[in-house]
């Protein structure tokens, strides 16, 4: 039996899991699956609407349950949770952006991003989005997404078969190259990160030091960055700070000495 | 955020040890936000248990 063969036939184990790995933050290839299976579907190897309803059955309780860690938890399980990906500061901040642009509704694009598939609930659960809403959204989404990467395999299943063919063709050394390359880019995003934190570790300052230059009277500029969600939590400020967001920091930078020195706080 | 400011040349940037959460354990003072100074969001409910790092 060959993998087309096998994911036909198992396609509603298969992408349930390959889902559900994705949820809990393990980026497996659940789009090109989808695909795959839109494809055999056009020539009647496979059901889409068997299988979005059983990525649905199974996606709805693994994020239930991340909402309800959300709900009870709070906004350490959305910290931890971006701790998992390769730059955890984005994560959360595009992460809450898009919340708070769009609110509970950024739940029916959220499976389309990489990476806010996983945080999304446990945010909707820290909004205190009421549950029927949550798990509303929850399937629309599932549907969405699962509908559009199914729809477009059987759309277009002579070339996604085409490309099947060409890439078995090359064998071993084709998986070797995606392989490779993957693990490289993991590779230089840790290591850049790692440098950077490290960097970052040398230049730090104490509450202590700063306090002290504050009682001196020094000219010191700091930045609260803090997204709007965490001024909300926490309405105060270091006195004499500046409050800018990511989008913000754009316009202030040209702003901002050069030749200052710049102290940064976050929550 | 700190990475974003060096690379728009700003490279004398100093990260607060402990942050926010770390300065008001000490005790030290702080600037209550004035009512028009909060940000409002479009969503109507607020986030519970926010202490979020980033």
């Amino acid at each position: 039996m060959d993998t087309a063969q096998w994911l036909g036939q198992y396609s509603v184990v298969i992408l349930p899991a390959l889902v559900v790995a994705e949820q809990i933050g393990i980026p497996l290839p659940a789009v090109p699956a989808l695909l795959a299976v839109g494809a055999l579907a056009a020539n009647g190897h496979a059901s889409v609407p068997l299988a979005i309803g059983a990525i649905v059955v199974v996606a709805l309780p693994v994020d239930l349950l991340w909402y309800e860690l959300g709900r009870r938890r709070g906004a350490s399980v959305l910290s931890n949770l971006c701790r998992l990906t390769l730059e955890p500061d984005s994560c959360v901040r595009r992460t809450e952006n898009l919340f708070l642009r769009y609110g509970a509704k950024a739940m029916l694009v959220s499976k389309f991003i990489p990476g806010l598939t996983t945080v999304m609930p446990p945010l909707s659960g820290i909004f205190a989005v009421s549950r029927l809403k949550f798990a509303c959204y929850e399937v629309i989404g599932v549907i969405l997404w699962a509908g559009f990467w199914a729809g477009l395999g059987y759309v277009f299943s002579d070339a996604i078969e085409l490309v099947a063919r060409r890439a078995a063709g090359l064998g071993r050394a084709l998986g070797l190259v995606v392989a490779g390359a993957l693990a490289a880019y993991i590779v230089f995003k840790y290591v850049r990160r790692r440098l950077f934190l490290r960097r970052l570790r040398i230049a730090r300052i104490t509450p202590e030091a700063l306090k002290g230059k504050l009682d001196a009277g020094e000219d010191v500029l700091i930045l609260d960055l803090r997204t709007p969600l965490d001024v909300i939590a926490a309405p105060y400020v270091i006195p004499g700070s500046r409050w800018i967001t990511t989008d913000a920091l754009d316009a202030h930078a040209s702003k901002i000495p050069h030749d200052q020195d710049v102290v940064v706080y976050c929550t | 955020m700190a990475l974003q400011l060096q690379r728009r040349g700003i490279t004398r940037v100093h990260p607060l040890e402990g942050g926010l959460e770390q300065w008001v354990t000490l005790s030290f003072p702080v600037r209550e936000l004035s009512a028009s100074e909060i940000p409002v969001l479009a969503s109507t409910q607020s986030p519970s248990g926010h202490t979020m790092s980033a």
